[in-house]
């Protein structure tokens, strides 16, 4: 009897804050986003049973112009971001794999990005891209690239590209690092015999390091697309979603609809339509696990 | 493998590259925190100040309150540094027996219970935002440190328990085993042996949850109205609410704000890149 109540007792005050503060909740907004709950002026109505409306509200989700343009965005900007990522933390970590000196400062060095507040990171690059005296305005005016200062936030298609070289500034560290640590632990042999097959460093680098990287190649993109696929806080900062909705991401228009125009139920509804991409990635991400520990 | 000179020139470029990429945009933050205001909004290109200056930082540290207290940049770090390590602190207590038990003990549903704990960790947060809000706000308990801690502590107690649960798994059972003979409780073995042992995995773990909610923003800004509560992101962003724009300020209390987390990141960055490889190994 002990014995089986054992693992319960260790488990139990895990238990408790996980059905109390994720699981109720989830199903709590599975609830919300099945009934019409809206916030008034004054008061949050209570949410009720018989104010169920079935899928109406997922319907208007996938019915809405607003929720298909913010899935493009969000595309754009997760293969955006984490692509950039990838390619320059591969070299970032090719170079800092090698032999030079000063090298555990660099290391160390790197991991400040990764540790800056994001909300710090918004608010420096927001300053950075500032229309009237942002240096990055201004070197671009200066070096003739722009005719006159330009508003780099103030057109969709370049404010979304400046919250993404904002964000590829902060994250790459970590994909760098991730890539720097599998480097460390390859084989020496198969590098060695590259070497006497004479293969040129390019060909050693697709044919032997990239392979065998794979797995934490994999790890490092699929967390990154997650986390990416999640972007609010830059968003906020930088741009609030403008210009005109040009930056709306999903999880921005699930917190404008229902945090600010007080639309719980669609903003739900929304929120599980978002998640079920992110259902998508954790599968492909435990699927690498499970492969691993076979 | 011996480099040639040639090689050996475009390995320093390279580490110049990684270097000026990371540091220019630290550079022209920690410039412009000595910048005077005129500085600051100069339509010209310049990249020093003409006239340096500690303004931004007295005026980030005096402020007014709403109460006449602590100015409001002080009183949101409190706020960030009593809400992060709560909630750390919560997560890695909680965490440890939970992982304990799943890297040790035998019991029904194990397996399924753990591969739950990945799904949980994935759960994007702003599914909870709506329904989170919802039920405290009906409660009256929101602008309350303790929301926020409780909140925290749920949100990182999967990724703590998934992670000690590993290192448990790493540490070699034989010592376990004979104290176990000896009559020695599980909770002695516990704390007595594997804790003891796993220090690196649970320094690197808590590392983590404190820079994770430090950083946090969404949550805080729904759930906190008055400095009683606000943490540090949230008063930075709303350095700028107040009618116009204060770079200057935002700036300042940025960069003061990004100092705690940078700093235990250096300190303390071995951990960091072992919880980083062990990571990408086992997730």
């Amino acid at each position: 009897m002990i014995r089986k109540l054992k693992p319960a007792a260790f488990l139990l005050p895990s238990f408790i804050v996980i059905l109390g503060v994720i699981l109720f909740p989830l199903a709590y907004a599975l609830f919300i986003s099945f009934i019409n709950l809206t916030k008034n002026v004054h008061k949050l109505d209570n949410p009720k049973l018989w104010d169920y409306v079935g899928f109406e509200n997922f319907g208007k989700v996938l019915g809405d112009d607003a929720f298909w343009q913010a899935l493009g965005r969000t595309f754009y900007f997760t293969f955006t971001s984490v692509g950039l990522e990838f390619i320059i933390g591969m070299a970032f970590a090719l170079i800092l794999n090698e032999k030079f000196k000063g090298r555990g400062f660099v290391r160390g060095f790197m991991l400040i990005p990764w540790a800056f507040p994001t909300i710090v990171n918004a608010v420096l690059w927001k300053w950075l891209y500032d229309a009237d005296h942002g240096t990055i305005t201004m070197l671009l005016d200066w070096i003739g690239l722009t005719d006159g200062p330009v508003n780099l936030l103030g057109s969709s298609f370049s404010a979304m590209n400046a919250i993404i070289v904002a964000d590829v500034w902060k994250n790459t560290a970590f994909v760098s690092l991730i890539l720097l640590a599998a480097m460390q632990s390859l084989p020496k042999e198969a590098y060695e015999a590259g070497m006497i097959d004479g293969a040129s460093a390019v060909r050693r680098f697709f044919s032997i390091t990239l392979p065998l990287l794979s797995p934490a190649i994999l790890v490092a993109l699929v967390m990154r697309t997650m986390e990416a696929f999640k972007v609010f806080d830059i968003i906020y900062i930088m741009t609030g979603g403008g210009p005109a909705g040009g930056t709306q991401v999903l999880s921005f228009l699930t917190y404008q609809s229902s945090m600010m125009f007080g639309k719980f139920s669609y903003g739900s509804a929304l929120a599980f339509v978002m998640s079920f991409f992110i259902v998508i990635f954790a599968f492909i991400y435990i699927k690498i696990f499970y492969k691993r520990a076979d | 493998m011996e480099r040639t000179k040639t090689q050996k020139l475009f390995i320093y470029l390279g580490v110049l590259g990684v270097m000026l990429f990371t540091a220019l945009p630290l550079l022209l933050l920690v410039i412009a925190t000595f910048s005077s205001s005129a500085d600051l909004s100069a339509k010209t290109l310049h990249f020093l100040p003409q006239h340096w200056t500690f303004g931004n930082y007295t005026k980030v540290f005096s402020g007014e309150a709403s109460d006449g207290s602590l100015p409001p940049f002080m009183k949101a770090m409190g706020n960030s540094v009593i809400v992060a390590l709560c909630a750390t602190a919560l997560a890695l207590f909680i965490g440890i027996f939970a992982a304990y038990a799943y890297a040790r003990f035998r019991f029904r549903g194990r397996d399924t219970l753990l591969i739950s704990i990945l799904g949980f960790r994935m759960v994007p947060e702003i599914v909870l935002l709506i329904p989170l809000y919802v039920l405290f706000a009906r409660m009256g308990m929101v602008n309350h440190k303790p929301t926020l801690i409780l909140i925290y502590t749920a949100f990182n107690l999967p990724f703590v328990i998934w992670m000690l649960q590993s290192y448990f798994r790493s540490i070699p059972k034989s010592m376990e085993e004979s104290a176990q003979m000896d009559g020695v409780s599980s909770l002695g073995i516990l704390f007595r042996f594997v804790l003891p042992l796993s220090l690196p995995g649970l320094v690197a773990t808590g590392i983590f949850v404190l820079l994770i909610s430090w950083d946090e923003f969404m949550f805080s800004s729904i759930f906190t109205s008055t400095y009683d509560a606000k943490t540090i992101t949230v008063a930075i962003s709303e350095f700028s609410k107040r009618g116009m724009i204060d770079f200057g300020m935002q700036i300042t209390g940025g960069f003061l704000a990004s100092i705690p987390p940078i700093a235990l990141a250096l300190l303390l960055q071995k951990y960091i890149i072992s919880g980083l490889s062990e990571g990408s190994e086992k997730g």
